[in-house]
């Protein structure tokens, strides 16, 4: 091994709307470092303009180099949150539980959250103890937006739950990236988990790797309701981020709704889209089978870059990953 | 009286190194135990596809006396695709690591380096099936949760969907015998899961520990007992998804299979290595540093997602 070697490096152009950014890296790296190119020596608004992490730091904690707006004066800081965030997703860290006060029964469902800790647009979380609305416990949630230290916004629909939860436990999570995952299915943006159409679109509450052409089942328990969609195989024809459209006619079957409360106490099975192998992709010229559906491992190292380190939004930022061959703490 | 003690004279040598080495702990390997192995042919790509056509329809009308023939069927296939990836890893010793070591640090390495490998392979079929296996919650017990803790009602349950969805046993009946305090075992579906799992197995009614089957001949070590259809395996590396409860508890995703429920894929030219090279090789101009690698290629899915179904248990032991 060559001393204190570059292990991994790139450019890229942060998010035009989300202030964080996910790289890929062949290991775990003793010291990132990441300049802002496009803020760096212009002072239009107030940057971040360089971040590093090195090893004995703590996750999501950073130094960073800030750039004073019109002045262009640089200042140092130290953040706890929302900085560098490195983990291999097959052994991801486990993060405390943060409290919820409150999920509404709304579209979306929002949690309100004293502290909101690391959690970022695009995390998923897992609920527990939501008092009154148990329905959504032990369920896995994409946070589509957040306000910091108030509230979360939660990937379902529960405008149609009898009661908000009053209480409960909110969880980030790192999903293991092994593929195809099975996804919980959830109402979403007016839309029942399953609609009851000519063509089905499930809902789910986490962004799917499902594609089109794939053959994917139906897991729908008697509380859910729809039980005629129950172990059906159906191939999906069409996808959103969040949905998925089957060739499976459901216009006659009875809709599908979430469990009450009580119903879910007593015990039931969450409803699952599970994947379920591969058929011809429609109206494929020639006619072929996609290997898109393949098992597969995913997993990866990867660098999280949050909010306070990517503070521009369609900015080109630089950053490079290193190994120490010796590292010798205090 | 002057006393000569190990105070004025101590040994010259005052410890002797014993070569027999201490026990390293190995975890059962479990996850593969039910798997169908099937080995991917090189220069065929990485992606092993396997396929099964679905039933066609029953036609129990019979055809009138005009003879017409019946509308035809339609013959549908499912394709299912496993890639196969490659996984190493190495350790750098110092020659003077292995030169002043009483003992043979290479042969250790060797071996840790095979355990690693090993339950590897069992920790990626382990994901593999928490990922895409169906999702069955207990809700026997009476703990309050939900999941609940596993009871037998739970094994009734999961043993109805498995036999629903014409899974076939894995294990044939082990028949009774006139032994004291012995039970027959039935058919059996396998079921894998955590040792957190132990004493949740031990409270189901009628469990049947491994020590009180009739003949233990074709069992194995990693093997707790089996109740009404299902014999359960466990490993300290079973799957856990932490505080995912009702209630926040930790639940064990317990992995109920039927026969050909799921594969694991080897690549012909890519099966397990030991890699050494001595010191000379890796840059090492001045030959100061040996290597000794690992490798292997795998890829695991489940083939038939009707078999695997990931029954969840909530009651586990403490951590």
């Amino acid at each position: 091994m060559l001393p204190y070697q570059v292990i991994d490096g790139g450019s890229f152009t942060s998010d035009a709307t989300a202030a964080r950014q996910i790289v890929q890296v062949s290991d775990r790296p003793d010291l990132i470092w990441v300049r802002n190119r496009t803020a760096w020596g212009d002072d239009a608004a107030e940057t971040s303009v360089e971040s590093w992490w090195r090893q004995g730091m703590a996750q999501d904690a950073a130094q960073t180099t800030d750039q004073a707006v019109t002045t262009g004066i640089l200042s140092s800081e130290a953040v706890t949150t929302n900085g560098f965030r490195i983990y291999d997703t097959a052994n991801p860290p486990v993060y405390a539980a943060l409290a919820t006060t409150a999920i509404t029964a709304a579209n979306p469902a929002v949690a309100s959250m004293a502290s909101t800790g690391s959690i970022q647009v695009g995390d998923v979380v897992r609920l527990d103890n939501t008092t009154a609305m148990l329905q959504v416990s032990g369920y896995e949630f994409e946070v589509t937006a957040v306000t910091a230290n108030v509230s979360i916004n939660l990937n379902i629909d529960t405008q149609n739950e009898a009661a908000a939860a009053t209480a409960g436990n909110v969880r980030l999570i790192i999903p293991n990236k092994m593929y195809p995952r099975r996804r919980f299915i959830v109402p979403l943006a007016g839309a029942a988990g399953i609609t009851t159409a000519a063509s089905a679109v499930v809902s789910t509450s986490v962004a799917h790797d499902f594609t089109v052409g794939e053959k994917v089942r139906l897991k729908v328990p008697a509380a859910y309701g729809m039980t005629e969609a129950n172990n059906k195989i159906a191939t999906v024809t069409a996808v959103g981020t969040y949905t998925v459209t089957l060739d499976l006619d459901s216009s006659g079957f009875t809709a599908f709704s979430l469990p009450t409360s009580a119903v879910y106490a007593a015990g039931v099975s969450p409803a699952e889209i599970v994947p379920a192998g591969s058929g011809p992709f429609p109206s494929g010229n020639p006619p072929y089978v996609s290997t898109d559906a393949s098992f597969d491992n995913r997993n990866q190292w990867q660098i999280v870059m949050g909010s306070n380190i990517i503070t521009s939004t369609s900015a080109v930022y630089d950053w490079m990953a290193y190994k120490f061959d010796r590292h010798t703490a205090l | 009286m002057a006393v000569t003690s190990i105070s004025t004279m101590p040994p010259q040598i005052q410890q002797r190194y014993n070569s027999k080495l201490l026990s390293t702990p190995e975890r059962n390997n479990i996850h593969n135990l039910f798997a169908v192995p099937v080995e991917l042919p090189d220069n065929q790509g990485f992606i092993d596809r396997q396929s099964r056509y679905d039933r066609l329809d029953r036609f129990p009308v019979p055809l009138d006396d005009a003879m017409m023939n019946p509308p035809s069927q339609q013959l549908n296939r499912v394709d299912v695709d496993c890639r196969v990836r490659v996984y190493a890893t190495y350790i750098v010793l110092t020659k003077q690591v292995t030169i002043t070591n009483e003992d043979p640090v290479l042969n250790s390495a060797a071996a840790r380096l095979g355990q690693a490998m090993r339950e590897t392979q069992d920790v990626l079929q382990r994901d593999n099936l928490e990922s895409s296996a169906s999702v069955v919650n207990c809700v026997g017990g009476g703990n309050g949760d939900l999941p609940t803790q596993m009871e037998v009602s739970d094994i009734d349950d999961i043993v109805a969907v498995l036999q629903g969805n014409d899974g076939e046993y894995i294990t044939s009946m082990i028949g009774g015998q006139d032994k004291i305090g012995t039970s027959p075992i039935g058919d059996s579906y396998g079921m894998m899961c955590h040792t957190r799992m132990i004493p949740v197995l031990n409270s189901i009614t009628g469990f049947t520990r491994k020590f009180q089957y009739p003949n233990i001949d074709k069992t194995l070590e990693s093997e707790w007992g089996g109740v009404n259809n299902v014999r359960a395996f466990v490993s300290s590396q079973g799957s856990i998804t932490s505080s995912a409860s009702l209630l926040g508890n930790d639940i064990a995703n317990c992995f109920v299979t039927a026969k050909e429920g799921y594969k694991v894929v080897w690549q012909a030219g890519g099966k397990a290595k030991f890699i050494y090279l001595p010191p000379g090789y890796n840059n090492d101009p001045c030959m100061l540093r040996h290597t000794a690698g690992a490798s292997f290629y795998q890829g695991q899915c489940i083939t038939n997602d009707l078999w695997v179904q990931n029954l969840r248990s909530t009651g586990l032991s403490a951590v």
